[in-house]
């Protein structure tokens, strides 16, 4: 398939970064319910799974996790294409990460110091930044809700946090052990609304995700993403490590504020 | 592998490809990289695809400029895109996805790009929205044969733009059209400006 493998190979980048990292077990607005209701489908075991898994990794306050990652796109006439593309995070509660997606569409480094967020494209030469709260947690909901930049696997960073999380689950099975690039892992398999979802966790501890997909039931096409995720756990991560220093020949450029144009109604 | 079976292959994949109304080619980039582009129309789709299959980095322009062309007819569009978080979606990423077709029209892009921009990149309509650098001579064509209106956004500018700051301000410079270009997300658009003072 001449034709075909190029395509792949013209993997993208976008995945961004994952890393939502470290969330802070933040102390969640008063929206959590004390004990939600969980849908009698998902099994106890697989649901104490994920609380584990959540609580292991909630437990280290430096991290680095690589992982390579694919990512699907449906064009109207509803086929698909796969692009596949890299992701590292490194973080260091409660206010640093850096973030580095790459692939060959797309490249791009974010860096977040505890003061601002930097997002930098090496290969365009440009980069913006913008003013960033004081935790990890609190800057992926402005990365979001302001600058549209959506942190992917920001829920494994979550879970445990949010018990509204749970209440979202509508089925939960335990799949069967399986071996992902040769840990011993557990797969799992989850359904919500719009997405099914599913999970590898290793089998010993710590309960760390080793890979996850997710399929977005909203299209018919079904379109997934999935990240192999390896991670390591650093003494030290210092803070030249998060500092984003402009190469000599980049251009600074603004970051489109996406709540300001909303609430000025200049997006229509 | 004997050769005439390759070549069959390829037979096989063309005809395959010139059925469809509307076909994805991989065709080759300047920079030798073989990236997918949006191709309409039996016959040019041909072209291209056996272009790539031999390996033609030329046909790159073409088919960019077809793609670039393409806005009237059923160019290759992202309807959605697969998410990367299951709770830390934002509500555009589920419900916005279609507006992607939006971009046909380059006064709505910045709308589409926004509603879209959500996982992970983006802004990848089919038609020149490849990200980061990959610039054909034939689309660079396109654009400056007609002035930009201003305010009027496109995801990527001929490689013959040069970069030009005025007062602290980075600004593209394509002949007679100056953009300014900004992060939506983590893409990178070009929006027509006025010439700076």
């Amino acid at each position: 398939m001449k034709i075909f493998r190029p395509i792949l190979a013209g993997c993208t980048a976008w995945l961004l970064l994952a890393a939502g990292a470290a969330t802070v077990a933040a102390p969640q607005q008063s929206k959590a319910p004390p004990t939600p209701s969980v849908s009698p489908n998902v099994d106890a075991d697989a649901l104490a799974a994920l609380e584990k898994m959540g609580a292991a990794l909630r437990a280290r306050n430096i991290f680095v996790m690589n992982a390579d990652v694919t990512k699907e796109d449906v064009l109207d006439s509803g086929e698909k294409l796969q692009f596949a593309g890299t992701l590292d995070v490194r973080a260091r509660r409660p206010d640093h990460f850096r973030m580095s997606l790459v692939s060959d569409l797309q490249d791009r480094q974010i860096y977040y110091d505890g003061k601002s967020v930097t997002v930098y494209s090496p290969r365009l030469g440009v980069y913006a930044s913008f003013t960033a709260p004081a935790t990890i947690a609190q800057t992926l909901n402005v990365a979001r809700e302001r600058y549209d930049i959506e942190l992917p696997l920001a829920d494994l960073f979550t879970w445990g946090t949010d018990n509204s999380a749970a209440a979202k689950l509508t089925s939960g099975f335990l799949v069967r052990p399986e071996r992902i690039g040769g840990r011993a892992c557990n797969h799992y398999a989850f359904r919500q609304q719009n997405a099914d979802w599913q999970i590898w966790i290793a089998a010993e501890e710590p309960s760390l995700p080793c890979k996850l997909v997710i399929t977005n039931t909203q299209d018919e096409s079904r379109p997934q993403y999935s990240a192999v995720m390896r991670w390591t756990f650093p003494a030290t991560l210092a803070d030249a490590e998060f500092a984003f220093v402009p190469p000599v020949s980049s251009n600074k450029i603004v970051i489109v504020d996406v709540a300001s144009m909303q609430a000025s109604g200049a997006t229509k | 592998m004997s050769t005439q079976a390759k070549a069959t292959g390829h037979v096989a994949i063309l005809l395959l490809c010139g059925a469809s109304a509307a076909s994805a080619a991989a065709i080759g980039g300047s920079d030798g990289l073989l990236r997918p582009a949006v191709q309409q129309g039996h016959g040019n789709s041909l072209l291209i695809q056996a272009a790539a299959a031999r390996g033609g980095g030329r046909a790159a322009g073409a088919g960019q400029a077809a793609a670039n062309r393409g806005g009237g007819g059923a160019a290759h569009q992202v309807r959605s895109t697969a998410s990367s978080n299951v709770n830390h979606n934002r509500a555009a990423n589920v419900a916005g996805n279609r507006n992607v077709n939006a971009n046909a029209n380059v006064n709505r892009n910045f709308n589409a790009n926004v509603n879209r921009n959500v996982n992970v990149n983006v802004d990848r309509d089919y038609s020149g929205g490849w990200d980061d650098h990959w610039h054909p001579v034939a689309a660079a064509a396109a654009i400056t044969a007609t002035a930009a209106v201003v305010g009027s956004i496109v995801n990527t500018i001929p490689p013959s733009c040069s970069t030009v700051v005025v007062n602290g301000v980075s600004y593209s410079q394509c002949g007679s059209t100056w953009y300014q270009p900004q992060y939506a997300g983590t893409s990178v658009q070009y929006v027509a400006v006025n010439p700076p003072q």
